[in-house]
C-alpha cells in the first residue's frame, strides 16, 4: 500500500513539474486549447505503470493543481472535460491490446481536445465553436504522437529496472 | 497497469501497424470535418456580429457601422471593435489573449472566442434576420 501511494505521489509531482516547465514555453497558435501537454507524458506512462485508481488520481491532481497554479477557474473546467474523456478512451484502447502506446496516446490527444471543445460549446452556448474542431483534432494527433513516442522510450527503460506488477 | 505476462507476450511500447492505421483514421476524420466545414453552409460574409455572453445573446451589431463595444463582467472586460466591415477583439484582460491575437474576422465560419470570459463573437450569415437588432441599437 505504501509503495502504491508513494509511486502515485511521484507521478503526480512529476506531472506538475512538467506543467511548470511548459508554462515557460511561449505557445501561441491563435486557437484556444492547443498545448504541447508535457505533463501528459507522465499520465501516459502512469497508464502502463500504475493500477487504474492511481492513474485517475494522478490525472485528477495534475489537472486540479496545475489548473490552479498556471491557469484559471475556467480553463480548469475545459481541462477536466478533456482529461476525463482522453483518459477513458486511452484506458479502453489499452485494454483491447490492439495498439501500442503510440496509438493509445494519439487517440488520447485527439479526445482531450474533443472533450475541451464539447465543454466550451456547453459553457458558451455557441455551437459555432465546433469550427475549431478540425484544427484541434490535428493538433491532438501531433502532440499525442509526440507524447506517445516519448512515453514509449521512457516505459522501455522503466521496464528494465522495475517490475510492473509489484503493487 | 500490465502484468509481466502481458509485457512479455506483446511489446506494447513498440509502434505497430495498427497504430498507424488508427492515426490515419483519426487524421482522415479531422480532414473530413475540415472539408465539411469549409464547404458547408454558414461559411459566408456577414453584415451583423452577435456577441454571445454566457450562452446568451448580448447584442447584435451592424458591421457597416464602425464602433467599439466595451463589455464588462465579473470575469473581466473585453473591448470589441468593428471597423471596415469586420470585427476584432481590440483589448481584453483575459490571461491567454487568444481572442485578441485572432485579429479581424468577417466570416460566419470564423468566430472570435474568449473562453476565460465565456464570450463569443459570431458573424451572422446574411440571410439571418437580426431579430433583436432594433432593440439593441436603440
Amino acid at each position: 500500500m505504501a509503495r502504491r501511494v508513494a509511486a502515485a505521489g511521484i507521478f503526480a509531482a512529476l506531472a506538475l513539474v512538467c506543467s511548470y516547465v511548459e508554462s515557460f514555453i511561449p505557445f501561441h497558435f491563435g486557437v484556444p486549447g492547443i498545448k504541447l501537454g508535457l505533463a501528459n507524458i507522465v499520465v501516459v506512462t502512469a497508464l502502463y505503470f500504475l493500477p487504474v485508481p492511481e492513474v485517475c488520481f494522478v490525472m485528477f491532481l495534475k489537472i486540479l493543481i496545475s489548473g490552479l497554479l498556471f491557469g484559471n477557474l475556467m480553463s480548469l473546467i475545459y481541462s477536466f472535460a478533456g482529461g476525463i474523456l482522453s483518459l477513458a478512451v486511452m484506458m479502453i484502447l489499452n485494454k483491447t491490446g490492439w495498439f501500442s502506446v503510440l496509438g493509445v496516446s494519439a487517440a488520447g490527444g485527439v479526445c482531450h481536445n474533443i472533450g475541451q471543445i464539447a465543454a466550451a460549446m456547453l459553457v458558451t452556448g455557441v455551437p459555432v465553436i465546433a469550427y475549431y474542431l478540425p484544427v484541434l483534432m490535428g493538433a491532438g494527433i501531433l502532440t499525442g504522437c509526440l507524447i506517445g513516442l516519448v512515453s514509449g522510450r521512457i516505459l522501455k527503460i522503466l521496464k528494465d529496472h522495475f517490475s510492473f506488477s509489484n503493487s | 497497469m500490465l502484468s509481466d505476462d502481458q509485457m512479455k507476450k506483446n511489446d506494447l511500447f513498440k509502434p505497430r501497424r495498427s497504430d498507424l492505421i488508427l492515426i490515419a483514421i483519426l487524421a482522415a476524420a479531422a480532414a473530413l470535418l475540415a472539408v465539411l466545414f469549409a464547404f458547408g453552409k454558414g461559411h459566408e460574409q456577414g453584415t451583423y456580429a452577435e456577441v454571445v455572453l454566457n450562452g446568451q445573446s448580448y447584442g447584435i451589431y451592424d458591421l457597416k457601422e464602425d464602433q467599439t463595444i466595451r463589455i464588462e463582467t465579473d470575469l473581466g472586460y473585453n473591448l470589441i471593435e468593428i471597423q471596415n466591415g469586420s470585427v476584432s477583439m481590440k483589448e481584453a484582460d483575459c490571461p491567454d489573449q487568444y481572442c485578441v491575437s485572432k485579429g479581424a474576422v468577417s466570416s460566419s465560419a470564423d468566430p472570435i472566442v474568449c473562453l476565460p470570459h465565456r464570450l463569443v463573437i459570431q458573424i451572422l450569415p446574411d440571410k439571418t434576420e437580426p431579430v433583436s437588432f432594433d432593440a439593441v441599437s436603440e
